[in-house]
């Protein structure tokens, strides 16, 4: 039983689908399922294995499931198995506590270009934990070990696809940057970054505009340039540093201050202490 | 020669210094295009850029560049292009037999080093991390697993760091998580090097810090603390952890804060609120009549009893300070 689970969570694991784990972990009274009883469920809220309770608990986890899938958060849900309202006829008697933990496929980090940035940037997404695609024709193994995939065809190439998670860094620094920046805003990416001089921006903003992408969705896309975050990054590795930052501002939230001005501590009135 | 050049080159590592290369030149001149120079911060100069007239000015322009971080270059002739050209400083040609020559000057600055206290999952992160962006990682702590910290320059099986050179640029966090907090935080503000931080809850840092405080060390060590660490990017697991921290130290590395007065450091404690490392009794160390020097610290006691224990056994009072 457990080793069925256990393969068949690596399975789907490796088939990049999302999907959630419920796991009874508390039951008052009486229920079929037992404490350590699990269920996988499918992005389409199908029990694909194991076993949680059947009719109403059934639902409500698959409901719960489908749920923490979207918000990426896992959950316990406390299944009243007296309550008649989820009652499937007779009701069970007892309280069914289940926490349900949503597996989700690593977000994509797109990056183009190669040079130090990349390579330095592939790795910190690397570490991260994104899956991270270098599309760039001189892109190498040997520059980029730890990528996940090399494109040699380019980021226009019909081989990388965009979507709500992937996160795009376009450091390319030459003329198919604004093709680039275009097909990231159109595949609705999570982040838009621009590796380039405000000059080169600028032209890049020119272009979109003349190329019909219209103000509003060129602001909802908030395509950063100068990309990252201003730390006062000066070398190529610190610029990747910073664009990770922002990264991961950018996924998780924050103001971007340092956590001693946006939190900071009290001591005996020297330093100073923002409320949160 | 190249080689003997890389070779010096190499022998530098960890302390600034500039390269002087002639990249162009007008005869008659003693320089050729290639002829290279190495100048150390001190100002000494090895290698060969041609005459006497052009040695002073490579050197003061090396120092500048070392101090700025920014490579020049720099012309000297005895009569320049009237149209300026960008970003070339010009000097004038002292030597009597004229000529001139152009002279690329660079900075080779060391990479920073990143001490880290604490053998926690986020220290693990924050090494793998610095790597990455190039610094040297220096782990420090005891029970520290070779292993799981292979990526680290260096090792320091307990907290003891005096000896690692702080002329250095350094930073340090401390991510103990409670495996000797207070002990790697004093260790770590008393070197006074400009970014110390803390990986703790704001609750967490308060309580350690009131306990620093209590223990006399200097407020001016004390607010340089960065407790908790990092940028507010809500980072979530110790990767992400990892890089708001080194924002964080690349934000402080690029404003420049000078680091703590010298002499606060000597002091280190502030005076009078110092501890007896015995009873741990708060002592005046003005008018302290029992005091003993060790490891180029001073203690004071409340008492002829205290300070004769303390000197019987110092290494063990000394390190279990704090744990008292």
């Amino acid at each position: 039983m457990y080793r069925d689970i256990f393969s068949t969570l690596h399975e789907l694991s490796l088939r990049g689908a999302p999907f959630a784990i419920a796991t009874v972990v508390e039951i008052e009274g009486s229920g079929s399922a037992k404490p350590g009883s699990k269920a996988l469920i499918d992005g389409n809220a199908r029990v694909i294995l194991g076993w949680v309770g059947g009719g109403c608990v059934e639902n409500m986890v698959r409901q719960e499931a489908m749920e923490s899938i979207g918000d990426g958060r896992p959950r316990i849900v406390t299944v009243d198995l007296t309550d008649e309202v989820f009652g499937v006829g007779m009701p069970c008697g007892g309280v069914m506590k289940v926490y349900i933990e949503p597996v989700l496929p690593p977000p994509q980090l797109v990056i183009a270009g190669h040079g130090r940035i990349a390579e330095t940037l592939a790795v910190l997404g690397q570490i991260t934990g994104f899956s991270v695609t270098v599309a760039d024709p001189s892109a190498t193994r040997e520059a980029f070990p730890k990528a996940d995939r090399l494109v040699s065809a380019g980021f226009n190439s019909a081989e990388i696809s965009i979507g709500p998670q992937t996160y795009v860094v376009v450091a390319t620094q030459h003329k198919g940057d604004h093709l680039s920046i275009k097909k990231a805003i159109e595949g609705g990416a999570a982040y838009i970054a621009l590796v380039a001089s405000r000059t080169r921006a600028q032209l890049v903003f020119d272009y979109l505009a003349a190329a019909g992408i219209d103000e509003s969705r060129l602001t909802q896309a908030r395509v950063r340039a100068p990309a990252g975050l201003d730390i006062g990054a000066q070398t190529p590795e610190e610029i990747a540093l910073s664009i990770m930052s922002e990264i991961v501002l950018v996924r998780r939230g924050g103001s971007g201050r340092t956590m001693l001005e946006a939190k900071g501590i009290l001591l005996g009135g020297t330093a100073s202490v923002p409320s949160d | 020669m190249f080689d003997e050049f890389l070779t010096r080159v190499a022998a530098l590592r960890g302390s600034p210094f500039a390269i002087a290369i002639v990249v162009g030149f007008r005869p008659p001149v003693s320089g050729k295009p290639g002829d290279k120079a190495i100048i150390e911060a001190n100002g000494q100069m090895w290698g060969w850029i041609g005459g006497g007239c052009a040695q002073p000015i490579v050197v003061r322009e090396a120092l500048r560049a070392i101090e700025e971080g920014k490579a020049r270059l720099i012309s000297i002739a005895s009569t320049h292009n009237s149209e300026i050209e960008y970003g070339v400083i010009n000097y004038p040609m002292t030597c009597h037999g004229g000529g001139a020559m152009e002279i690329y000057i660079e900075p080779v600055l060391p990479v920073p080093q990143l001490i880290v206290f604490g053998r926690t999952v986020a220290a693990r992160a924050l090494c793998k991390l610095a790597k990455a962006i190039g610094y040297d990682v220096i782990v420090a702590g005891p029970g520290l697993d070779g292993r799981l910290f292979h990526d680290a320059d260096r090792l320091i099986g307990n907290r003891d760091v005096h000896d690692l050179d702080f002329a250095r640029e350094t930073y340090i966090v401390v991510s103990t998580q409670g495996e000797g907090d207070e002990e790697a935080l004093e260790q770590a503000l008393l070197t006074g090097v400009p970014y110390v931080s803390f990986i703790a809850s704001r609750r967490k840092a308060e309580r350690v810090l009131q306990f620093l405080k209590d223990r006399g060390i200097a407020p001016e060590l004390l607010s340089r603390l960065k407790a908790p660490a990092g940028l507010d990017i809500r980072a979530l697991g110790p990767e992400e952890i990892a890089v708001s921290i080194l924002a964080e130290i690349i934000l402080t590395r690029r404003s420049k804060k000078p680091p703590v007065q010298s002499d606060t450091l000597e002091a280190g404690y502030a005076r009078p609120d110092v501890r007896d490392p015995i009873c741990g009794m708060i002592v005046d160390s003005a008018t302290a009549a029992y005091f003993s020097e060790y490891r180029s610290r001073t203690y004071y006691f409340c008492c002829a009893g205290c300070k004769q224990e303390f000197d019987a056994k110092p290494e063990a009072h000394a390190t279990t300070l704090l744990a008292t």
